[in-house]
């Protein structure tokens, strides 16, 4: 308890809150930027923060987690670019609404689900670190299988109009995924020669390929086609910030922020999925769940909220036993190292003084980043009134300087433009996009773990009967037929529900 | 609409087929995933193939979405092949001197309404923000080249 108050009270001295809103900031800045990431950020201002006493430099770096993990949804919601990976699921329901003018909605509901979501993992940091930490050692490659495989029947719940075209698209991503070099033995597959290509399909590039660029021909290809966005953009400016807004969704900004921070423990796990199951349960939990997709203020606060409480779940394992979530937590875990703090119990012990400072850092950078996005909400919604070819062009510019900036590489570059066409090829089909992002970044999980499964039981068969053995592969596999089924069910009940009224 | 839906179904079983092919040619050890992803690929646009077929036969409506008209296929190619030629050119001229020439010549080639200065000031805004922003205050390395 003293170490809270000691930690609450050192957080708010006027030089660490500069420092949080700088971070803030900034953070929000790098996330909004496709290819610009929180890892770059934190990157970028290491060597800035190692000027400053510990705790400060903590602060500063912490701001930019929590500022990031918001800016990502800016550019989801405005033009449908995701500035994060993990703000992928956003763009889903957000770019709806701003397309319907409720942009200023949608970001003023993306700031408020990722404040909530920073709480809730804050609470879990604070609160819970070491028995959750000692959770997430339970977690092997059958887990790890079994997780990707919970995450891959989302694509059910996307695609409740085409279920076969929704898994096709998620093939492909999955196919997106074995380029490079296998994850187990390392030996090389589809690189055709090329050297770029044995690290496989860079993440960033390739979600910017198949969202913004074919977004981008899109708006090319159907220019002509005159869509009256003067209603939408006078809307813009209308929405007045209500009080109901600060907390719009409770059940869903703390149900989906819990399952945010548990994925958050689970090393490699990452942000992107995070945000989609926080997308898939608010859909569960929804009322109206048959609004998901065309521009449903829940949709934003599921993923949000996800995707912020990671940050509290990232910091769990990485703190306590030195297992990094995510890559912006392996950074962070360099950060720390290099202002002389171990992970481990010393950190909340003998050097509490930096430690709670620190934690205490996210919540205060998160009531920022909500006063920031709040305020400045209708400010960024302006985006909208661009006219297209400026921001067609803009949209190109920004996704080769994005995708560039990741690996100092064209070969990043021409992926982003080859993902880009297949992106547009595959909307064209009407297949759906999210289902494709969701085969590539779960893909090389559950290989993974598939692999490793059947190297350590010694057999196929083995391994897979080592799935029904454990409880919480059960418990994922049940998870994941519930929500295979569920959109099924749900359609047939609709169905008779329809005949029964004719 | 049929057909374009068949024909795309029927590129998409040609990409599974071509990588299960290219597949044969990885080492065994890594061959038993991305086998399983091209033959469950190749399954469901058969399936997807087989209900198209069933539902023209029943001569159900397939999507409202128009085919593309010819000048929207030009819109695509142009589109293309500017955005690989500014990629291109952003590594012979420099980043800054190719963008600065493709933020005019396609915006102007999108909507070329509006006043030309307009053109020609956007072009140059976007130029200076990327400049301030990514190489003096991030000290982000961008493609260098003849130019700037």
């Amino acid at each position: 308890m003293e170490n809270i108050i000691m930690g609450m009270s050192l957080a708010l001295s006027p030089s660490n809150l500069l420092f949080a809103l700088l971070g803030t900031l900034l953070g929000i800045a790098f996330g909004a930027m496709p290819g610009l990431s929180a890892t770059m950020g934190i990157a970028v201002l290491i060597p800035v923060s190692y000027g400053m006493p510990p705790a400060t430099g903590l602060i500063l770096l912490a701001g930019v987690y929590v500022g990031a993990s918001y800016g990502g949804s800016i550019s989801a919601i405005l033009v449908n670019t995701p500035g994060t990976p993990s703000a992928a699921a956003t763009g889903w329901d957000g770019h709806p609404m701003a397309l319907k003018g409720h942009a200023t909605e949608a970001l003023i509901e993306s700031a408020v689900a990722s404040f909530w979501g920073t709480v809730v993992g804050f609470i879990g940091l604070l609160t819970i670190a070491p028995s959750l930490a000692s959770f997430s050692l339970k977690f092997s490659s059958q887990e790890n299988v079994c997780l990707a495989i919970f995450g891959l029947t989302i694509i059910a719940t996307l695609s409740k109009k085409n279920i076969i075209k929704g898994l096709i698209g998620g093939v492909v991503g999955l196919l997106l995924g074995c380029i490079g070099m296998d994850p187990q033995y390392g030996y090389a597959r589809f690189t055709f020669g090329q050297m770029s290509l044995m690290t496989g399909f860079p993440t960033v590039p390739t979600i910017i390929g198949i969202y913004s660029i074919s977004q981008l021909l899109s708006m090319v290809v159907d220019r002509d086609a005159t869509v009256n966005m003067d209603s939408s953009l006078n809307m813009l400016n209308k929405y007045k910030l209500k009080l109901k807004d600060l907390c719009y969704y409770p059940i869903t900004y703390l149900w989906c922020g819990i399952v945010g921070m548990i994925v958050g423990i689970i090393p490699a796990a990452g942000g992107s999925i995070s945000s989609f199951m926080g997308y898939n349960e608010a859909r569960r939990l929804s009322k109206t769940p048959e609004l998901f997709g065309t521009g449903h203020r829940e949709g934003v606060a599921g993923s949000e909220s996800a995707n912020n409480a990671l940050i509290g779940g990232t910091l769990i394992p990485m703190m306590t036993l030195g297992i990094p979530g995510n890559a912006v937590s392996a950074v962070l875990m360099g950060a720390l190292m290099l202002h002389g703090l171990t992970p481990g119990n010393d950190l909340f012990t003998v050097k509490a003084s930096i430690t709670y400072p620190f934690i205490f850092g996210i919540l205060i950078s998160a009531m920022i980043m909500v006063i920031v996005g709040l305020s400045c909400a209708k400010y960024f919604a302006k985006v909208n009134k661009i006219p297209q070819n400026y921001l067609a062009a803009g949209i190109l510019v920004l996704t080769v300087l994005g995708s560039f900036a990741c690996e100092n590489s064209y070969a990043s570059v021409y992926i982003m433009l080859f993902c880009g066409v297949l992106g547009y090829f595959l909307k064209r089909m009407h297949i759906d996009l999210s289902a494709v992002v969701l085969g590539y970044i779960l893909g090389p999980l559950a290989e993974r773990g598939l692999t490793r499964t059947f190297i350590r039981t010694g057999s196929v068969a083995a391994g897979l009967q080592s799935f029904v053995t454990r409880p919480i592969c059960i418990a994922l596999l049940a998870a994941s037929l519930i929500s295979c089924a569920y959109p099924l069910i749900t359609r047939h009940l609709d169905a008779k529900k329809a005949q029964k009224g004719n | 609409m049929y057909k374009k839906e068949k024909l795309g179904l029927l590129f998409l079983s040609a990409f599974f087929v071509f990588f299960f092919l290219v597949t044969g040619t990885v080492h065994k050890d890594a061959r038993m995933y991305p086998y399983i992803v091209c033959i469950l690929g190749i399954a469901l646009t058969s399936i997807q193939m087989g209900m198209t077929i069933s539902k023209e036969k029943r001569g159900e409506t397939l999507n409202r979405e128009e085919a593309m008209t010819k000048t929207q296929s030009h819109y695509l190619i142009i589109a293309l092949a500017s955005s690989i030629l500014y990629v291109f050119m952003a590594g012979i001229l420099g980043f800054f001197s190719a963008t600065f020439l493709y933020v005019i010549l396609f915006s102007y080639w999108h909507t070329n309404t509006q006043k030309k200065w307009m053109y020609v000031a956007v072009a140059l805004g976007m130029d200076a923000v990327i400049y301030i922003t990514f190489k003096i205050l991030l000290a982000i390395p961008l493609p260098n080249g003849l130019l700037f």
